[in-house]
């Protein structure tokens, strides 16, 4: 009797379990896809998707009510395919695993790790007066901004002298950013500035001497992660005089004092464009090596400092400066922006000043 | 007998090896490697002969040249009107139009597919080809490709106390003419530009230029302001290069003069009015004579005839005292507003993608003979 009952519970046992397969097997058919996951890195980038499925034909994903497919490839890894889009998934948004344009099923994305807010770290020229024929400024960024649209934008720019918005920036196809695409270069229309130019005439400067502008920078604009600014930045200044003289290394100062272990400053008398000064000037030692220094912009772009690693020794040195160095009109250190070259007066090509100084 | 056979097995076999080395040596595509381009940006797209894409790289300072393999011939595109182009766009690449942008468009002369490059929020490139109403992605991780790095003037110092890299070149337009690829970029300091010169297939040589140009009305030279949008212009069998500058006079330079180091004085043409900055320029045969046409970022495409060109000699040099007047060479304002892209589709359409009057981005071809 034990003997019967034991093969009809082996029996029961295995109808059972064949009838569970069946169910799964059932399941799996009409569902299709199973145990869907998607692959995120650390920060929330959603860099794939994976689920269990016989196949990948008349399978396609897309975002959700978007007939659309997203392009990218399936990798399959005995029944798990993996599908990974050309760009990653949009952090927020829903997407649908279609099959023959049924959905069979639906996914949505993490938002991305919420990160410190990008800021505005500097609006160049710095100071509060600028010249009538200033012809750029530099947006500089904590972090690296977003790669789309068109930053201007966000930008707006309001002459509170006669309370009315003004374009006063040249539009771009291609913007100018710097390679991490943290500060961005906004030129005032050149074809504006110069003066008896079809531009200038037809629309004027772009700024007008003894009036006040104040720009705007929207924080709606957003880093390269989709964050948005961490609030809106304003800067006001008022425009003088126009500046039609080129900087000359005959006004600068190098003052050097054993009170800061003769780290050295170098005042221009006049506040000269901060990018451009961070890479056209250098010193060096009699033997004509370089002195390993760190430079600091200081009192608005009027003059820079610089810090030397081991304190310099007595002796002969030269401030090398690249005559590419602009102030905020475009004069460089040999010829005007709106320079006519038709004049007689001669014409200084040096790519290099020098001014040499002494420490005791 | 065995040795009649082995001699005719190896003259196969060096004939065979023979021939193959001769066809890779005539080959453009000879120096080219397989892999990732490693391609940090897309700013301007050409394409040269044989299916080869040019690729500005603004990033990396580089132009790239991509094997499409793309050269099954085709005669007639056909008609093209997609709207809401950018969403289309934004589907295919899973994310909404907000998250992208479309930096260039250009049409493989051979097969009439139109390529796009595409950036994404954080910059990441992409490159897609239009294939019957479809895009399909052109991988840039897995190409036959060659490059060259793009030589910049040399500075005291290139770095700042970060070791960053401050100076950055945008390349604002490429293309490539006979045997030469030839490059416009703008400064991201400096008011200035810069004019490239390089043989394809690629070595280490390329040619850097100064170019001069002579502004109407302030009588005045002007070393460095930058070219936006070119092409290459035939006058009496001599080639010049046709420059529409961002502020935004149309300059002519003759091109056998663009070698290493050489500083050519162009002759301004026209004046074509300002808060303006040329977008694209491209050239085709009407009535047997080639006519010019320039999309522009805030005026309409500009017409202007080859005729027109040519017979003006003189270069523009007297002040324009009527406000809002143009000068010199003539042009029709065409009525196709917010061109933002434009190139040959075949021997009787162009193709653009402007912003039509509902705001809506579309992508349309247009009979070169209702141009």
């Amino acid at each position: 009797m034990d003997v019967i009952q034991c093969k009809y519970f082996k029996k029961t046992r295995y109808c059972l379990v064949f009838f569970c397969f069946l169910l799964v097997l059932n399941c799996e058919t009409k569902q299709g896809i199973s145990n869907l996951k998607v692959n995120y890195k650390e920060d929330n980038t959603a860099l794939s998707v994976s689920f269990i499925a016989n196949n990948t034909e008349d399978l396609s994903i897309h975002l959700k009510d978007n007939s659309t497919a997203i392009l990218g490839s399936f990798y399959s890894d005995k029944k798990t395919k993996t599908f990974t889009p050309i760009i990653p998934f949009t952090n927020g948004e829903t997407y649908a695993i279609k099959k023959n344009k049924s959905i069979v099923l639906s996914f949505a994305i993490k938002s991305k790790v919420k990160t410190e807010a990008p800021q505005l770290l500097n609006i160049y020229p710095t100071v509060n007066e600028v010249p009538e024929n200033l012809l750029k400024m530099y947006f500089e960024f904590s972090k690296p901004m977003q790669e789309v649209g068109s930053t201007l934008d966000f930008i707006q720019v309001f002459n509170k002298t006669t309370n009315k918005k003004v374009d006063i920036f040249l539009e771009l196809e291609t913007e100018l950013w710097n390679k991490s695409h943290t500060i961005l270069t906004l030129w005032l229309d050149p074809g504006r500035i110069k003066k008896d130019l079809i531009p200038n005439k037809e629309k004027g400067l772009p700024i007008v001497k003894g009036h006040e502008y104040e720009i705007k920078i929207n924080a709606l604009f957003r880093d390269a992660n989709g964050s948005n600014l961490d609030k809106d930045y304003l800067k006001t200044f008022t425009v003088i005089e126009a500046d039609k003289n080129k900087p000359s290394i005959d006004n600068w100062n190098v003052i050097t004092s054993i009170a800061t272990n003769h780290d050295i400053k170098i005042e221009f008398n006049e506040p000269l464009d901060a990018i451009l000064l961070q890479e056209t000037i250098k010193i060096y030692d009699v033997s004509n090596n370089v002195i390993d220094a760190k430079m600091m912009l200081s009192n608005n772009q009027k003059s820079i400092e610089l810090k030397h690693t081991n304190g310099l020794k007595g002796g002969k040195y030269k401030v090398r400066i690249e005559s590419r160095l602009e102030d905020l009109a475009g004069n460089n250190l040999n010829r005007l922006f709106d320079e006519d070259l038709q004049s007689n007066k001669p014409k200084d090509t040096s790519a290099i000043k020098e001014i040499s100084f002494i420490i005791k | 007998m065995k040795k009649i056979l082995f001699s005719f097995i190896l003259c196969g076999i060096v004939l065979l090896a023979l021939s193959a080395v001769k066809k890779s040596d005539n080959s453009l595509t000879a120096n080219f490697i397989e892999g990732d381009t490693q391609i940090a940006s897309i700013n301007q797209l050409a394409f040269g002969p044989e299916g080869i894409l040019f690729i500005g790289d603004s990033k990396n300072a580089a132009i790239y040249a991509i094997d499409t393999k793309d050269v099954t011939p085709k005669e007639n595109a056909g008609d093209i009107n997609i709207s809401s182009f950018d969403t289309k766009i934004a589907a295919s690449l899973g994310t909404t139009a907000d998250n992208i942008k479309i930096t260039d468009m250009a049409v493989n002369p051979i097969s009439k597919t139109i390529y796009f490059s595409v950036n994404v929020t954080d910059g990441t490139p992409v490159l897609l080809k239009l294939n019957r109403g479809d895009f399909e992605n052109v991988s840039l991780t897995k190409a036959s490709y060659s490059k060259i790095k793009l030589n910049n003037a040399i500075g005291i110092n290139d770095k700042d106390n970060k070791g960053r890299t401050l100076r950055h070149w945008a390349i604002s337009d490429i293309m490539y003419h006979k045997g030469k690829v030839m490059v416009s970029g703008l400064s991201n300091k400096e008011f200035r530009s810069t004019f490239r010169s390089i043989p394809f297939p690629f070595s280490d040589k390329q040619d850097y230029a100064s170019l001069e140009i002579w502004h109407a009305a302030h009588g005045r030279f002007e070393t460095y302001a930058p070219i936006k949008a070119f092409n290459v212009i035939d006058i009496d069998n001599e080639d010049y290069l046709i420059a529409g500058y961002t502020c935004t006079p149309l300059v002519l330079f003759p091109l056998k003069d663009l070698t290493e180091n050489k500083h050519i004085k162009g002759r301004t043409v026209a004046e074509l009015g300002g808060g303006n900055s040329p977008l694209d320029m491209i050239v085709f045969e009407k009535d047997g004579k080639p006519k010019f046409f320039m999309s522009n970022s805030s005026r309409p495409v500009m017409r202007i005839d080859y005729d027109d060109i040519v017979n003006f000699k003189e270069s523009l040099t007297e002040e324009v005292k009527e406000f809002a007047a143009t000068d010199g060479v003539i042009y029709d304002n065409l009525p196709f507003v917010y061109v933002k892209q434009m190139d040959n589709l075949d021997n009787e359409n162009v193709v653009f993608l402007h912003i039509n009057s509902e705001g809506n981005l579309v992508l349309r071809n247009r009979a070169k003979k209702w141009m």
